[in-house]
């Protein structure tokens, strides 16, 4: 019986014994952040083999083992990367928020070099449908199918291999390409105004001055007048072949190697309680890029990794006007609700904003709008949050304004 | 029974007397006089008496004031005359009514009237005046009425009433024989009843000091204020009567006044209580959380259409803008529109806007009337500059005026303008 009572306690005492740290190279940031690639303590490992532990269990693929800490040398930078950036997320949301959700998830599985699509049912599709890259995702937990032996699931945050796209492949949502070409639009208009007035005045001048001036139909004249209209319409129509001949072709991006991507996902599952993971919205994506901006306190998010990927770089400072596209559709990733939550965050004030934002996620759901109960949701939050809130309503409202809303 | 009598006397005797005067400021934060001129000389008039001295004789004096005889001209005078008595050198009246001000004794409208009052009775005149350029009024009947309206004077204003109300009523006096007659006229009516020895030395000079300071442009008096500001106090008692803000002592552009000081010469305490119901209203829409259209047909409704929250913000502007306009249609307005500031200062006034809301309230007004950046201002001149230069730069340069024009065309045209949007009723 003694014996029994002894093993009963030093069974618990050696589970703890076994929660260690250790040491890995790992991608960081440098003040400036910029990446530096260091070394970084892993804490709360409760394997000495492998990234298991405590909280997250970094899996390669569809295994169910952790990686082993001898694994190849990219897979495991990977991996240490994954870890010791989602346990800084985990500690902000408990630490800074103080989420009590966060601090009773149960432990998560992180998959690194995961190609499979996801399934509601099945966890992950078959390998021959179409696999994925240059992505990450947070899936919804799933209660599994017994009867085709698939396990129930919690929360799990996939990132996807890298791979070399051509440029050609993918679908741009372009904001900023469509702006250039506004503005070319308007520089060619304007140049062949130009030369028309310039050949009018000539012809004026030569008909009504008496002394010998230029005539507007010589050659000379002429070439002068209409060679800049002929320059600015052959750059006008062959702009997007030679923009094409000089950008570059190939795109690519390692998601599980970007902090700010690893916040962002892990954000995404911290603001669950409220904010299904079902599918990506503007509101969901845009509170997973506040939180992540906080957490690399940069509001230029993504802009670090912004030569790998191809969207806007996303930026809080940008100034955008409110688009009703921004509201659905591939628009609906683009940094307008990150640059709005910023400059609300601002508004309420620097200390409170990360508060103000995480009780906001209580007025919103995955399927929230941002004319309707996003604004409405902040105006709320503001009224329960807010030192002097019909002040800070004030402020809010006059910024809505200015961004187009 | 006399003696009963005498006791119901003395009884009744404190309901009857009259309340003391208090000028002490109750809204006003920072003065606005408060340049380093005013800082000088207030820091002048304490080297001649010290502050519990100055503080000790105005509070002497207002004990002494009564309401229905309240006059800018006495009070200084009472207030010097206590200054001497402690300094028979003090000459530093202005300094000591703005070392009153920074302490609160009254506020800046008070002010402004002592140290007019003080400037019209130190003014320095240039005397003898040259005959060669004072015009009389051409109509000699016109002279002749008016030199005995000028004779009549002194009598008027001993029986009781301010200088600057019997001046005043003077110069509409005069004003009635010719309503063309400028101030220049009355520079040599005034001479003209000298010299006639229709008044004496010192009545002209009092009378032309008060010419020469523009007595007659204003109507404001230390009465009226007192009797304005208390009737707005009585029927909006301040929730927070420490509050003070700094916003309404702000300068209005292109006058030498603040907004309170505009507001409370410029309004009756019934317009003041309108211009501050608009705002009242305005709050209200703009704090709501729900706002509806209902449409109707002939006999019920049909149709309930909730506006989203920037639509509500709009049309609590919109609305504003339909009242301020509305509000010059209200007969006691007479046709005077008061610009926005004026009824942000009237809300705070009568405490409906607390001070700590007034300034982002009264920033709505950039939406319908936006700052113009120097970018901006600056765009103006480019353009201008560039049309002219896209035909006399030629070829190949003048690309460089055309995208000037393009950028500017794309950074200009920015509006924030949401009538052609279909998504959005405001």
């Amino acid at each position: 019986m003694k014996t029994l009572l002894l093993v009963t306690l030093l069974v618990p005492t050696l589970t703890f014994a076994q929660v260690t740290e250790r040491t890995f190279e790992a991608m960081t940031r440098t003040e400036n952040n910029k990446p530096l690639v260091g070394d970084v303590v892993l804490t709360d490992l409760v394997s000495n083999d492998s990234f298991d532990g405590e909280h997250f269990k970094i899996v390669n693929g569809k295994s169910d083992e952790a990686i082993k800490f001898d694994a190849d040398e990219a897979l495991k930078f990977r991996a240490a990367t994954a870890y010791f950036h989602l346990t800084k997320a985990r500690n902000y949301f408990i630490e800074k928020i103080k989420s009590d959700y966060v601090a009773k998830l149960p432990k998560m599985v992180i998959r690194i070099e995961h190609s499979n699509q996801f399934s509601e049912l099945g966890h992950f599709t078959h390998d021959k449908y179409d696999p994925q890259f240059n992505n990450a995702l947070t899936i919804p937990a799933g209660e599994g199918l017994a009867s085709k032996g698939v396990k129930p699931w919690g929360i799990e945050i996939w990132f996807r291999p890298a791979k070399r796209v051509n440029i050609k492949e993918l679908k741009v949502n372009g904001l900023a390409n469509q702006e250039f070409q506004v503005l070319m639009a308007g520089f060619r208009e304007q140049i062949h105004m130009q030369s028309m007035q310039r050949f009018l005045s000539n012809t004026v001048m030569a008909m009504t001055s008496d002394g010998p001036g230029m005539n507007p139909l010589s050659t000379e004249n002429l070439i002068r007048t209409v060679g800049s209209s002929i320059v600015m319409e052959l750059g006008y129509q062959f702009m997007d072949p030679i923009t094409k001949f000089f950008s570059r072709k190939w795109y690519w991006l390692d998601t599980a190697v970007v902090p700010e991507i690893i916040y962002h996902e892990y954000s995404h599952v911290a603001l669950s309680d409220h904010l299904v993971l079902s599918h990506s919205t503007a509101i969901i994506e845009g509170m997973a890029d506040y939180f992540a901006g906080q957490m690399a306190d940069s509001p230029k998010l993504a802009m670090n990794i912004k030569k790998y990927n191809t969207y806007n770089g996303k930026n809080a400072k940008r100034k955008q006007d409110y688009k009703i596209q921004f509201e659905m559709g591939e628009y609906a990733n683009t940094d307008f609700v990150f640059g709005l939550l910023w400059e609300m965050g601002k508004i309420v004030g620097e200390d409170k904003g990360e508060a103000f934002m995480f009780e906001l996620r209580k007025k919103l759901t995955t399927n929230s709008n941002i004319r309707n109960q996003l604004v409405e949701g902040i105006l709320e939050t503001c009224e329960e949050e807010c030192t002097t809130p019909f002040v800070d309503k004030i402020r809010i409202l006059k910024a809505l304004n200015l961004k187009g809303i | 029974m006399r003696f009963s009598l005498i006791g119901l006397w003395l009884i009744a005797l404190p309901l009857f007397a009259a309340e003391p005067v208090d000028f002490t400021n109750d809204r006003e934060g920072t003065s606005f006089y408060d340049s380093s001129s005013d800082k000088r000389a207030i820091a002048r008039a304490l080297k001649q008496v010290d502050e519990s001295q100055i503080r000790g004789a105005f509070d002497d004096v207002e004990r002494s004031l009564e309401e229905n005889k309240l006059c800018s001209y006495d009070l200084n005078a009472s207030l010097n005359k206590k200054l001497k008595e402690i300094n028979p050198k003090f000459s530093e009246t202005e300094g000591a009514i703005l070392y009153l001000r920074t302490q609160n004794e009254f506020d800046d409208s008070v002010a402004k009237m002592l140290m007019q009052a003080n400037t019209v009775e130190t003014t320095n005149l240039r005397l003898p005046k040259n005959q060669e350029e004072l015009f009389l009024p051409s109509d000699k009947k016109v002279v002749e009425s008016a030199v005995a309206t000028i004779a009549n004077f002194e009598k008027k204003n001993t029986k009781g009433s301010c200088f600057d109300d019997s001046y005043r009523s003077l110069y509409g006096d005069v004003l009635k024989a010719d309503k063309s007659m400028k101030s220049y006229h009355f520079e040599a009516l005034l001479v003209e009843a000298y010299q006639q020895k229709k008044i004496d030395i010192n009545v002209y000079m009092k009378l032309e000091r008060a010419r020469v300071n523009e007595l007659e442009t204003s109507s404001y008096s230390l009465k009226s204020h007192y009797k304005k500001i208390k009737s707005l106090r009585n029927q909006f008692p301040l929730r927070d009567p420490e509050e003070k803000s700094n916003f309404v002592t702000g300068k209005v552009d292109k006058l030498k006044v603040s907004h309170r000081q505009k507001l409370l010469e410029g309004y009756s305490d019934i317009q003041i209580m309108l211009m501050a119901n608009v705002i009242k209203k305005l709050r209200t829409r703009l704090d709501s959380p729900k706002a509806e259209i209902l449409i109707y047909d002939r006999q019920n409704g049909v149709e309930t259409i909730e506006l989203d929250p920037m639509e509500r913000f709009r049309l609590a502007i919109k609305l504003l803008r339909k009242e301020m306009s509305l509000i010059a249609l209200n007969t006691y307005f007479q046709g005077r529109t008061p610009d926005y500031l004026d009824l942000m200062t009237a809300a705070y006034e009568v405490g409906i806007i607390p001070a700590s809301e007034l300034e982002e309230v009264a920033g709505l007004q950039d939406i319908w009337n936006p700052k113009k950046t120097f970018w901006e201002k600056a765009q103006v001149w480019i353009r201008t500059l560039s049309s002219v230069a896209t035909i006399a730069i030629p070829p190949p340069y003048g690309f460089i005026p055309a995208l000037a024009l393009v950028v500017i065309e794309m950074t200009a045209g920015k509006k924030n303008d949401k009538t052609d949007d279909p998504t959005v009723l405001f």
